[in-house]
């Protein structure tokens, strides 16, 4: 009899410590469970999303339009990335969008993360390149984690794009924009038509840029045949000039607070700019 | 010779320990915990005092990330929590509804700055990646043991939190970021002594 009652005792025990581990496992895999605001990556986090997007850019049937739309500085304005969204995925023929950096504003996992939950539903792949803001605190590994190199290039419709990291206030002694690099990839070895660089922070705006750099990166610039565009985000208004009196076209995007961004569409070498207010 | 030494010692040794476990008994925490998550480590041990009538309670912890959960990290908090209810259900167990506390965290490295660094030009950055003030509730299941257990209680607690930035986010997107998206939870067993 007293065995009988153990054995109940035990097996009502084992039943409730069954559904402890089962609440466990379900509260331990929900996204509530936050290890730092600044950890890295956590369970849910995407990854390599500029390579995914690539991939996804790859399936389009390319033809002798680009169109784009250049975005920078998502920061912190979340309503606006939702309108955003509805704005270019209500436009025909985009091919791709390029957000120009500060993707965070205090490069923290979470907030990349509601950025990208609100940008994934883009119907077009969007590329990031980083600003100064995801490099503060553990920015860097979180945006590498997510988005991939700091530094990548691509070919897409006969245009090689070259986003890079020109946020070199973040880190004085290291070699921010790396020249070295960014010389090899205007040399263009794939032998694409024209080119496109994409950045954070302009030159023009040297102390945060590097002051070092800027003068051996715009001379790059300069000397780079079929240089179409060097974009830039940052200073949250919309430039489109040549700032150093020489042939480089530079332009500078809207940030999200603005509620516009820019659509280009490249023909031929030729760069059809229109403002696209959300 | 050598017995008089050792008596020395011997008594040196008892002194020096009933001195220590009165110091002990008088410094000693009133509880310990050990903590999964709650943005202050993967796991985080701690301990800390109670005061008034236990309606106050006040913590230190610290916290690790690992490096295969998005670390390596870590952290040291301090919290204070102020208890407003508690439920007694049977004669060994209570439940704490809902405390309410503030909690703030310090994040070791330096790419985790608490003063502006000289390079940037004044307010570039305003807030400090190195501080985090969190807003925090805790909800907890206390069982009392019997006096000769040894510990006094044992707990469970489930703790919510949000942070200063998360809020600033949140305050100024609340059509768009959902209160799911900025409250972040913790586990964690506390052993009242």
């Amino acid at each position: 009899m007293k065995n009988k009652t153990n054995l109940l005792k035990l097996l009502r025990n084992a039943k409730q410590y069954l559904i402890f581990l089962t609440l466990l496992t379900f509260i331990t895999s929900c996204d509530q469970f936050e290890f730092s605001p600044n950890q890295s990556f956590d369970h849910s986090s995407p990854s390599n999303l500029n390579a995914q997007n690539l991939a996804r850019l790859r399936q389009n049937a390319e033809d002798d339009t680009v169109t784009i739309v250049f975005a920078g500085d998502t920061q912190r304005w979340y309503d606006e990335q939702e309108r955003f969204v509805k704005k270019v995925n209500s436009l025909e023929n985009v091919d791709l969008v390029l957000l120009a950096g500060d993707i965070s504003d205090f490069g923290i996992l979470q907030e990349f993360k509601w950025v990208h939950k609100r940008l994934s539903a883009l119907r077009v792949p969007y590329f990031g390149i980083i600003g100064n803001h995801d490099m503060v605190a553990n920015g860097r590994q979180i945006f590498q984690q997510m988005f991939g190199p700091l530094n990548y290039s691509f070919v897409y419709g006969g245009i090689k794009f070259i986003a890079h990291n020109t946020n070199g206030l973040e880190a004085p002694g290291e070699n921010i924009p790396d020249i070295g690099w960014l010389g090899h990839e205007l040399n263009n070895s794939e032998g694409a038509k024209y080119i496109v660089t994409v950045s954070h922070v302009p030159p023009f705006n040297a102390s945060e840029f590097g002051t070092a750099s800027v003068k051996p990166y715009t001379e790059l610039l300069q000397n780079t045949p079929n240089l179409l565009l060097s974009l830039h985000g940052h200073v949250h208004q919309h430039q489109d000039f040549y700032p150093f009196g020489d042939k480089v076209h530079y332009m500078t995007s809207f940030s999200f607070e603005q509620s516009a961004f820019l659509l280009l569409q490249i023909v031929n070498g030729k760069v059809l700019k229109s403002i696209i207010n959300y | 010779m050598k017995q008089i030494f050792a008596l020395a010692a011997l008594l040196a040794m008892g002194a020096a320990s009933t001195c220590h476990a009165q110091s002990v008994r008088k410094l000693a925490p009133d509880f310990a915990q050990i903590q999964y998550a709650g943005s202050n480590g993967w796991m985080g041990v701690g301990a800390g005092y109670e005061f008034f009538n236990r309606h106050l309670r006040t913590n230190l912890q610290y916290g690790y990330v690992p490096p295969s959960k998005g670390g390596p990290l870590h952290l040291f908090s301090g919290a204070v929590f102020y208890q407003p209810a508690r439920i007694r259900a049977g004669s060994h167990l209570q439940i704490n509804p809902l405390d309410i506390g503030f909690k703030g965290s310090y994040q070791f490295g330096n790419d985790y700055f608490f003063k502006l660094p000289s390079r940037y030009p004044p307010n570039y950055y305003w807030w400090k990646p190195a501080f985090r003030l969190h807003l925090a509730t805790e909800s907890s299941l206390t069982y009392k043991l019997p006096k000769t257990a040894g510990i006094r209680t044992l707990s469970t607690y489930i703790e919510f939190n949000t942070n200063d930035l998360y809020l600033v986010s949140y305050v100024l997107n609340a059509g768009s970021l959902r209160v799911g998206e900025v409250v972040k939870a913790g586990i964690g067993v506390r052993v009242g002594f």
